[in-house]
């Protein structure tokens, strides 16, 4: 008889479940989502996740490689990938390239394998260089695509690449086209010029920034975020854009369902985070619906879905224990109101994630589960009556 | 009545958080019949087969054995002898490979069976009627029959029924039938063949126990067993009992989940059950118990499952306790895959083995032999990404990646306050982990770890206890001999004072005016003695060699003369003095001088420690013994004599021992 038999530890069968497939179903589930995206924004989404693809790829690559890491572990963590996605969802569309290519590296190089590679990373890598690119190219970070059905056959992928990569006359070239393309195909009801003012490009600061500027300050006592709202929706010309919103929304939901049913990611985290936001919006919107946008919309716009199911469930991150996967929702949801409701910034998801980030390790180490049997008295049985 | 109370009696369950669903695995052994594997040419029967130390081993290599023949024999409670599954001859009592994945070997007693196994078997007393025999006496009986738990654990049966039946405080006993590892069918097939063997058992344990209520609990995985057991209860009327079927989950089988989901009390790992007043016994040992009080029968065969995709028959066997794997694996029809593993137990907590000369004991439950892609091979570990999937799966609601990670980076302390001593190891961390870390291996290593440190702390705790001690004693004894060295001048200086009290004032002067009239001839022949002695420590510690210069040459001369003078007798407290400076001169010298120890037997003349002395200081002893032994002869010493030679021992001994420290 055979001799010499294998030995390994116990547990010596092994669940399914593999870090590698979490990342590409995570990925997946993001197709609906990319995909609406570029009906309602064009294939600008489509090249900027390309373009972070492969920078963050090759980053990763030639980092692990500096790691003395394995190289197939591009494939078999596909961490890289992950950021790569998000961080290509989050950009503006049209954004210059280098630009994107910056934030890539940035997120690989610097805020993931500075601080150890994969699992030791303080801040989420998308998020960082999200914030990093923010702060330091504020004009193209924030002039978005306003969302327009069908804007995939104006701001065609030839026309989006040659803005995102082409020199100075291209670029214009092909924005001049999409804009004429985009309003010939809109039969836009009312007011044509109410139209310009509110979207006198096809790119321009979001519906979010423009709730911002609306709120009543000392300099401006009589603005009003309610007045305002109510003026653009009456014009008619904001249903698209809420069209765009609740769509990529939605895509950006069921996804997220997907992975709770998966099992990929940890449900307490969008709860708690859905419902503190949404209950912290209510409660400052019934204050003053002057200066505060209704939770609804609140939820709708921006990245607050994206965010509560794809960003701050980073199990990297984030605070995986039960308890604290509760408070660490609930930590990021108030900083997000707080900073979308009363900050500078119009979207807070970045900032709010990553100081929930730099909570997250306290979080971690002062929610101590109950061991199985703290605290049980030997008397339950004894006592008969 | 209290709702557990209501709970337990109704079967309704409670739940505990974690656990996972592996797939089971069990279809391929639940349905088939036991089978009786023969008996091997040799059995190794490991002399400890449970949890605790071997006990005494009664058999002599040669020695012929009878079937159910004791071969150990305990001497205190964790001790659980074995006996002779069949008659045979022991044939070595040695170290021999045991089941254990580092192929660890163990005192076991090797045993050659008889070719042709005869009827003739070992008389255990047995006691069908039990319900007339004291407990004491029962427990005993069930302890030299060698039951210990059959669950896996091996702990031994009487000292957990012992220590609730002292407590008098058994409320719920629980039979576990759960099995709840993949594979592992036989306590299943047990329930289904013998459910009326089990419940005689069990009735025993209720009997010792006089539990309030008793409930046995199976996965429901397990129809037939239970329909077996709850038949077989209402056949016989059983009052008290209830059969539960339990979800299947991993770990249920774990004791303490197992009261948990029965009786909704959580007891802590650092609790014992029978505080609580529960008490978990197998339905494999509730067997064997009932083999031995009913028929004499001790625990030498168990019902073993084999199974796993490389074999050709699947089975549950009976095994004689012993047998090794080989022979199972040989009668199963094992054809190795490429890369072949045998795992003893189930694939959530049991252990390879590094090759299958081993023997079959007594927690041996199952022997897998899976094939090539049966059970899953390690998986490639990548990092850690804190997904929080182990803690969510951990059933004693730890955090394992947290332990995890201070256990790989020996911060043990952290890892013990975060739980590392209540980890049962039951893996479902590793088992859902997507990275694949073995985060029960390490906290294993951890665990040996902090086992080692503790032992090395206890090591070094006695060692400097001891040290403390030998200090402390030397410390004593020197300040005692500096005591009675005080004691001793102080005397002598009070001697000196009453012997001489006029002539004191010239005292000062003596050396001086040797021939002043006040000075008596005895004093005056003290003080040359003295004096002489004083000149010899000089010349001794300079190392002068020239021996025949010294003045004890002359002392005999002048001995003669002051014999004559002093002849006072000596007082009683002055001989007592007297005899102790001789012995510490002796001992002195014992240990100072063990080259010339052999003159210290000549002692009797009183000069042998001056001589070993001077042997010491001068390679030339030269003619003052002779002289010396030569005036002896002459004329037999006086007690001032003898004084004066102690004096100069202890002076020449001083000397020498300034000597050597210079």
């Amino acid at each position: 008889m055979n001799s010499s038999f294998t030995l390994e530890s116990a547990p010596h069968d092994l669940g399914v479940t593999a870090t590698g497939r979490i990342m590409k179903i995570l990925i997946l589930t993001l197709i609906p989502a990319v995909l609406t995206n570029i009906f309602f924004y064009g294939f600008g989404v489509l090249i900027n996740i390309l373009l972070c693809l492969v920078s963050c790829l090759v980053t990763e690559g030639i980092l692990l490689r500096l790691r003395k890491r394995h190289l197939n572990l591009l494939w078999r963590d596909s961490s890289a990938a992950v950021t790569a996605v998000i961080l290509g969802l989050t950009l503006p569309q049209l954004l210059p390239w280098h630009l994107s290519v910056i934030g890539s590296v940035f997120a690989i190089a610097l805020v993931k394998h500075a601080f150890g590679g994969l699992g030791q990373n303080v801040f989420n890598p998308a998020m960082a260089a999200f914030v990093f690119l923010l702060i330091s190219s504020p004009v193209q970070m924030t002039s978005y695509v306003s969302p327009v059905p069908g804007n995939c056959s104006h701001l065609t992928i030839s026309r989006s690449a040659a803005i995102i990569f082409g020199g100075t006359d291209s670029r214009e070239q092909a924005r001049k086209e999409a804009q004429e393309s985009i309003l010939e195909s809109l039969e836009l009801p009312g007011d044509r010029n109410e139209y310009y003012r509110l979207a006198d490009s096809f790119t321009g600061p979001t519906f979010l920034t423009d709730v911002m500027h609306e709120r009543p300050v000392p300099s401006n006592p009589d603005a009003s975020v309610r007045g305002w709202t109510e003026g653009a929706l009456g014009s008619g010309s904001l249903p698209w854009l809420f069209i765009g919103h609740i769509a990529t929304g939605l895509a950006f939901l069921l996804g997220g369902l997907a992975l709770l049913a998966l099992r990929i990611i940890d449900w307490r985290i969008p709860v708690s985070f859905l419902t503190v936001a949404g209950g912290l919006f209510t409660v400052f919107w019934l204050a003053n619906p002057d200066a505060f946008l209704s939770p609804l919309w609140h939820l709708l716009f921006g990245a607050t879905i994206f965010g509560a199911f794809y960003i701050i469930t980073d199990p990297v991150t984030a605070v995986p224990k039960p308890q604290g996967a509760w408070i660490f929702g609930g930590t990021v949801a108030v900083l997000f109101v707080i900073i979308r409701n009363l900050g500078g910034y119009p979207d807070a998801m970045a900032f709010s994630v990553l100081l929930g980030n730099a909570a997250a390790p306290l979080i971690s180490i002062l929610t101590r589960r109950r061991e199985f049997g703290a605290g049980s008295t030997p008397e339950v049985l004894h006592d008969h009556d | 009545m209290n709702s557990n109370w209501k709970n337990i009696i109704n079967g309704v369950l409670y739940s505990f958080r974690g656990g996972v669903y592996p797939d089971e695995h069990k279809s391929g052994t639940s349905g088939l019949h036991s089978v009786s594997l023969g008996i091997p040419e040799t059995l190794v029967i490991p002399l400890r087969q449970h949890s605790g130390r071997a006990a005494e081993v009664l058999v002599k290599p040669g020695q012929h054995v009878l079937r159910n023949e004791p071969l150990t024999s305990p001497a205190n409670d964790r001790q659980v002898p074995v006996h002779a599954p069949v008659s045979g001859t022991v044939t070595a009592i040695t170290e021999a490979p045991i089941a254990h994945p580092g192929g660890l070997t163990e005192p076991c007693i090797i045993l050659k069976s008889d070719p042709e196994n005869s009827a003739e078997e070992y008389q255990n007393p047995s006691y069908p009627n039990y319900k007339e025999i004291p407990i004491d006496t029962l427990l005993d009986h069930i302890r030299n029959m060698g039951i210990a738990g059959l669950g896996g654990a091996g702990f031994p049966t009487e000292a957990k029924l012992r220590s609730s039946v002292k407590a008098q405080n058994c409320e719920v006993l629980i039979i576990n039938g759960a099995e709840c590892e993949p594979y592992i069918t036989c306590d299943d097939r047990l329930m289904q063949e013998a459910p009326e063997d089990i419940l005689r058992g069990i009735d025993i344990l209720r009997y010792i126990l006089k539990p309030r209520f008793t409930v046995i609990a199976v996965e429901d995985n397990k129809p037939e067993a239970i329909r077996s057991l709850e038949n077989k209860i209402s056949e016989t009327g059983l009052k008290d009992i209830r059969v539960t079927a339990i979800p299947v989950k991993y770990p249920s089988g774990a004791a303490r989940n197992l009261i948990r989901i029965i009786t909704g009390i959580e007891i802590p790992y650092s609790a014992r059950s029978t505080a609580y007043g529960v008490v978990v016994h197998n339905v494999s040992t509730a067997f064997s118990v009932g083999e031995a009080v009913l028929r004499g029968q001790p625990l030498t065969r168990r019902m073993v499952t084999v199974a796993g995709d490389a074999l050709t028959s699947k089975m549950n066997a009976w095994v004689y306790l012993g047998t090794p794997v080989s022979y199972i694996l040989s009668e199963c029809g094992y054809r190795p895959p490429e890369i072949p593993r045998i795992i003893v137990g189930g694939p959530m907590m049991g252990f390879t083995i590094p090759h299958t000369q081993v023997p079959v004991i007594k927690t041996v439950n199952c022997i897998i032999a899976p094939d090539a892609n049966e059970i899953k091979r390690t998986k490639p570990q990548v990092d850690c990404i804190r997904c929080g999937r182990c803690a969510h799966a951990c059933p004693v609601r730890l955090v394992p990646y947290e332990i995890y990670d201070y256990c790989v980076n020996g911060e043990f302390k952290k890892a013990s306050e975060t739980g590392l001593r209540s980890c049962i190891e039951c893996g479902c961390c590793s088992f859902v982990c997507p990275s694949a870390i073995r985060i029960v291996a390490a906290i294993r290593i951890a665990r040996a770890e902090v086992k080692n440190e503790k032992l090395k702390e206890e090591k070094l705790k006695t060692a400097r206890e001891r040290f403390e001690a030998k200090k402390a004693r030397i410390e004593a004894e020197e300040k005692a001999r500096q005591e009675r060295k005080a004691a001793a001048l102080a005397r002598i200086q009070a001697q000196k004072n009453s012997a001489a009290p006029k002539p004191a004032p010239a005292e000062a002067a003596s050396p001086a005016s040797q021939d002043s009239p006040a000075l008596s001839a005895a004093e005056k022949a003290r003080i040359a003695r003295e004096k002489m002695a004083a000149l010899r420590a000089r010349k001794a510690a300079t190392g002068n060699e020239a021996a025949p210069e010294r003045p004890s040459e002359a002392a005999p001369a002048r001995m003669e003369n002051s014999a004559s003078e002093n002849t006072r007798p000596l007082s009683a407290a002055d001989k007592v003095r007297i005899a102790r400076e001789k012995m510490a001169a002796l001992k002195a010298k014992k240990s100072e001088n063990e080259a010339s120890s052999g003159t210290a037997s000549e002692s009797p003349s009183g000069n042998s420690p001056e001589n070993a002395a001077m042997a010491q200081e001068s390679p030339t002893p030269a003619p003052v013994p002779e002289e010396k032994t030569a005036s002896q002869e002459n004329q037999p010493l006086s007690q001032a004599d003898r004084i004066r030679i102690a004096k100069e021992k202890m002076a020449a001994l001083k000397a020498a021992r300034k000597a050597q420290e210079k």
